[in-house]
């Protein structure tokens, strides 16, 4: 069983770091018709760098700061944020323009495992706006491909249109470093993929239970069934890991917004280890 | 070359993996091979369902044809899945349409030779049911999913 006494990965950013950091907006690429990925350069001094897996507080003036995961690690300390509009303060962030400034406090939280996946086949199963925190880790991997197993990405989405980083997965596809399948909710015309949930291509994966190792992120719906699927296929719980996504609004373990039982996903996860979280993701309410 | 015997290629199969070999050497000699081309169709609902296949290569596209706009794709099919329950009730009726989304190879089981078999030998057929079952409740979870909209604006956050 894992414990989160290991270290797992950076720690959080410092209590006293609570002030929003100028940002500037440089890039603006709009990913689907309510997604939007924002390059984001300090205006003078940035924050630490984050590593995969890890969030920032993004803080549009004037309308509120929420957590966002970073969707690609930069270099000269820009970042990359991915963020869908649910309404609210993302709604102002996805109506960002080049030049407008953003506060930024972090990173926080605990990023994926890649360094314990080296050696390892790796399974990464995004759905939706999943995809975004695990981008970083196929970047890591494809710069690194050798030192890595067998490697698979399987992305869900609702449909062909909300596939996220459509350009890139087709990059990746065609590399043929990494086994790459896509999957939707619906079809629409045209669409030659799959259609159905995200089990649906895990079951044609070879998977070696004792040599994988499995990175989740999408709705907890989701990523119990995923999970689900790979433990009975044999895969130990605690080689998955899945990224757990709460309100949370301090990010630094003190409002409790965040707590999931014993745990709060701001400095425990968001990543956390399945054996670890499994029986509190059934729990209601929680 | 390597010759394997269809009681063989069964085995490999997952569906049939668990199954004990006399069934397995008994639905061999029900089964045989069979390809499809990409956009082949490989059932037409209100057709007679003369059996099921086994998918052991490929992607089959399941779905309804609507007028004027082709087939509605409702779920993919892939290797080592099933393809077909519509052999197992009366009126032995194909309820959805299938069509090949690529190569596919298959092995088809013949329900004229299966059926009287199963029924003459219940601890077979008993089996044989459940594992269709459990596919049809696998089938029925995944389409449960899929209308809670899991990927919806008001289910999930913004990351």
């Amino acid at each position: 069983m894992s414990t989160l006494a290991e270290p797992r990965g950076p720690g959080v950013a410092a209590r006293g770091s609570m002030t929003p950091i100028p940002h500037r907006v440089v890039d603006v690429v709009h990913e689907t018709r309510e997604t939007v990925t924002l390059t984001l350069e300090p205006v003078s001094d940035g924050i630490v760098a984050p590593v995969a897996g890890q969030f920032t507080m993004l803080w549009a003036w004037g309308a509120g700061e929420v957590p966002i995961s970073v969707s690609a690690l930069a270099a000269d300390g820009r970042l990359v944020h991915t963020i869908r509009d649910v309404a609210g303060v993302t709604k102002t962030l996805c109506a960002s323009r080049q030049g407008d400034v953003l506060g930024v406090r972090g990173p926080y939280g605990c990023g994926w495992g890649i360094d314990a996946a080296r050696g390892h086949d790796l399974v990464i199963v995004a759905g939706g706006i999943g995809l975004a925190p695990l981008r970083p880790v196929v970047h890591a991997v494809l710069a690194e491909r050798s030192e890595f197993g067998r490697v698979s990405l399987v992305v869900g989405a609702r449909t062909e249109q909300e596939l996220l980083f459509r350009a890139e997965l087709d990059e990746w596809w065609h590399r043929h470093e990494v086994d790459v399948r896509t999957i939707v909710d619906r079809s629409s015309p045209g669409w030659s993929g799959s259609v159905g949930v995200v089990t649906g291509e895990l079951v044609g994966l070879e998977i070696d239970p004792a040599s994988t190792r499995a990175m989740v992120c999408g709705p907890e719906v989701m990523m119990r069934v995923v999970a689900q699927h790979l433990t009975d296929r044999g895969v130990a719980a605690s080689a998955i890991e899945v990224s757990v996504e709460r309100n949370m609004q301090c990010a630094v373990k003190t409002c409790g917004h965040c707590q999931v039982g014993p745990f709060f996903a701001c400095t425990d996860g968001p990543v956390l280890p399945w054996d670890v979280v499994a029986s509190l993701l059934t729990v209601r309410e929680l | 070359m390597v010759v394997t015997t269809m009681a063989e290629e069964l085995a490999a199969h997952r569906f049939f993996r668990t199954i004990p070999s006399d069934l397995r050497e008994r639905l061999a000699g029900c089964a045989r091979n069979v390809v499809f081309a990409p956009g082949e169709r490989i059932c037409v609902e209100g057709t007679h369902a003369s059996g099921f296949f086994a998918i052991r290569t490929g992607r089959v596209n399941v779905g309804i044809y609507v007028p004027h706009q082709g087939l509605q794709v409702l779920e993919t099919r892939h290797a080592g899945d099933v393809l077909g329950f519509s052999w197992l009730f009366p009126p032995y009726r194909w309820q959805i349409d299938a069509v090949a989304g690529e190569r596919v190879r298959a092995i088809e089981l013949h329900a004229d030779c299966l059926l009287p078999y199963l029924e003459e030998h219940p601890a077979g057929g008993y089996l044989l049911v459940r594992m269709f079952a459990q596919e049809m409740e696998e089938t029925i979870q995944s389409t449960r999913l899929r209308l809670l909209d899991v990927y919806g604006r008001d289910r999930v956050h913004a990351r």
